[in-house]
């Protein structure tokens, strides 16, 4: 991991890091990986060893990531959110060593693991060090994924042409998205800000007061900028790029964040915690058309949903069957259409409503419902039916308390202007709880 | 069974309104799709609206639609 040292050390000067009011230059953060290098051997954790490190996203966990990665090891992020499933996640991820950080303590624990697993004794074998992430399963802790470090990485590695962007690390340390940002602007002499309060008000002071440059999130966090009233209360104009990715954009979404931010480039990003982060490129800017792949990374569409193949990809889960088939293909569940060289993603093949035969997809019904007054923000789902085999189902959060019966009669004389018959939500309810789940998606019940 | 018929009532008229449909007097022999004019999504409709109501699925448990042509029908599955 020589040329990680290299790459740091190249900018020492510059600032790599800003958490609260601290800065850290990249000479300073490559002292603080030394300073656990030392931690790692007083702790006794030896190369190739499992190690979690968990809690809220901060720079002594990031400075612990680096000195473990170097250290040789295998490193399981787990985020403060995940607490109840925590034990239950070391199980699966044969975790042999912990380091939790909360509350400005730092705790260790050997945790006596004496498991193994084939996936994790390849990488043992082949003398690499590796990552694992958990997918937000809807319960319990998820499917694990164990990668290549290497193989993460790749991208961020060969990108040394020009300085990355000031960005905003906006999501987090267990998820392949950002793991992709820090290690994008980390090898590319760049500044991250790192956030632990991720609610609007938080997300847009902290661009304003640090001009930062690049803010990657979610289509779920973007709605909320829009309607929050945001855009116009704090001054973003030092944003270059917004990259969002992990979910559907409705297409009203984009077209409306376009208007409101005509200066910022607006980018879809595509990838899953199997497969990495691919290269994207979007027809334009209020645009949810891209071309996928690149880097020997290949996309094949059978029956109208996604495959990949990517020698990037994980080696597989560890509580899981393998999910690529023979070939190496793994099947996204993302069901897209195709123009040319072009795709976009209508939604998770088991998100899809179907309606009597008729296929709705969530995110335009919700696109189209956000558009309604006084509608903070509205899950679509589908709902089992005996006579059209399901219907679909809106459930709204207001931004102010209003009638419900009048709301309804609203909602539908709306929907008969916007929607087809089938696609209108026949059944309306109101709910006052948040949709928006901690990994900054939206909550499908 | 009155108590059913008017909450099933009550729900067909939540439905007829809701799709702007005439106004129609709704009895408890009234055919659903003669009488009332409701259309397959509308039946939908209001068969997710008892189930809410009643908190039961009389057609996970059997029931078949085939035997649902009046509003009578349809009471008998709630009562």
């Amino acid at each position: 991991m020589d040329w990680i040292r290299e790459r740091l050390q190249s900018c020492e000067d510059e600032v790599a890091l800003i958490e609260d009011d601290r800065q850290y230059l990249y000479s300073d953060f490559m002292k603080h990986i030394q300073e656990w290098t030392e931690r790692l051997q007083r702790d006794n954790v030896k190369e190739k060893e499992v190690v979690a490190i968990f809690g809220e996203f901060c720079a002594e966990m990031l400075f612990s990531m680096f000195a473990l990665i170097q250290n040789g090891n295998i490193v399981v992020p787990i985020s403060l959110e995940k607490k109840e499933n925590l034990e239950s996640m070391l199980k699966v991820a044969r975790a042999d060593k912990i380091y939790s950080f909360q509350a400005e303590t730092i705790a260790f624990e050997n945790l006596k693991n004496s498991q193994s697993h084939e996936l994790i004794e390849q990488l043992r074998k082949e003398n690499a060090t590796g990552i694992m992430i958990f997918t937000s399963g809807s319960t319990g802790e998820g499917k694990c994924a164990i990668h290549k470090f290497s193989n993460l990485i790749y991208k961020a590695r060969k990108q040394v042409k020009r300085k990355a962007l000031k960005s905003l690390v906006f999501l987090k340390m267990d998820h392949i998205g950002g793991i992709n940002t820090i290690f994008s602007v980390l090898f590319q002499a760049g500044t991250m800000v790192l956030i632990k309060d991720r609610s609007i008000k938080k997300v847009c002071s902290l661009i304003e007061k640090n001009q930062v440059e690049l803010l990657p999130t979610t289509p779920s966090f973007i709605n909320m900028l829009i309607i929050s009233g945001a855009v116009e209360e704090y001054d973003l104009s030092s944003l270059k790029l917004i990259t969002y990715g992990t979910e559907p954009m409705p297409t009203t979404t984009l077209q409306t964040i376009s208007q409101l931010m005509p200066n910022v480039k607006i980018r879809q990003t595509y990838g899953l915690t199997e497969i990495g982060i691919f290269s994207t490129k979007s027809k334009d800017n209020s645009s949810t058309w891209m071309k996928i792949g690149g880097d020997e990374v290949e996309v094949e569409v059978r029956n109208h949903i996604l495959f990949v193949r990517s020698p990037y990809a994980m080696l597989g889960y560890l509580n899981a069957p393998t999910p690529f088939d023979e070939e190496g293909w793994y099947n996204t569940n993302d069901e897209v259409e195709v123009d040319g060289e072009y795709f976009h993603i209508m939604g998770r093949k088991e998100e899809i409503i179907n309606v009597g035969g008729e296929k709705v997809f969530p995110v335009e019904i919700e696109g189209v419902l956000a558009q309604l007054p006084n509608v903070l923000d509205v899950v679509v789902q589908g709902k089992k039916n005996p006579v059209t085999g399901q219907i679909v189902t809106a459930l709204f959060q207001l931004i102010e308390d209003e009638d419900e019966k009048a709301f309804k009669k609203r909602v539908i004389e709306y929907c008969k202007k916007e929607l087809e018959p089938y696609k209108i939500p026949r059944i309306i309810c109101i709910s006052d709880k948040n949709f928006i789940g901690t990994n900054l998606k939206k909550k499908r019940l | 069974m009155n108590n059913t018929f008017e909450v099933v009532k009550n729900c067909v008229e939540e439905v007829l309104s809701m799709n702007g449909a005439e106004e129609v007097e709704i009895r408890f022999d009234s055919k659903i799709v003669h009488d009332l004019g409701m259309k397959s999504l509308d039946i939908a409709q209001l068969i997710a609206l008892l189930e809410i109501q009643y908190e039961k699925d009389p057609f996970s448990e059997g029931a078949t639609l085939a035997n649902v042509i009046t509003i009578a029908d349809l009471c008998k599955l709630y009562e």
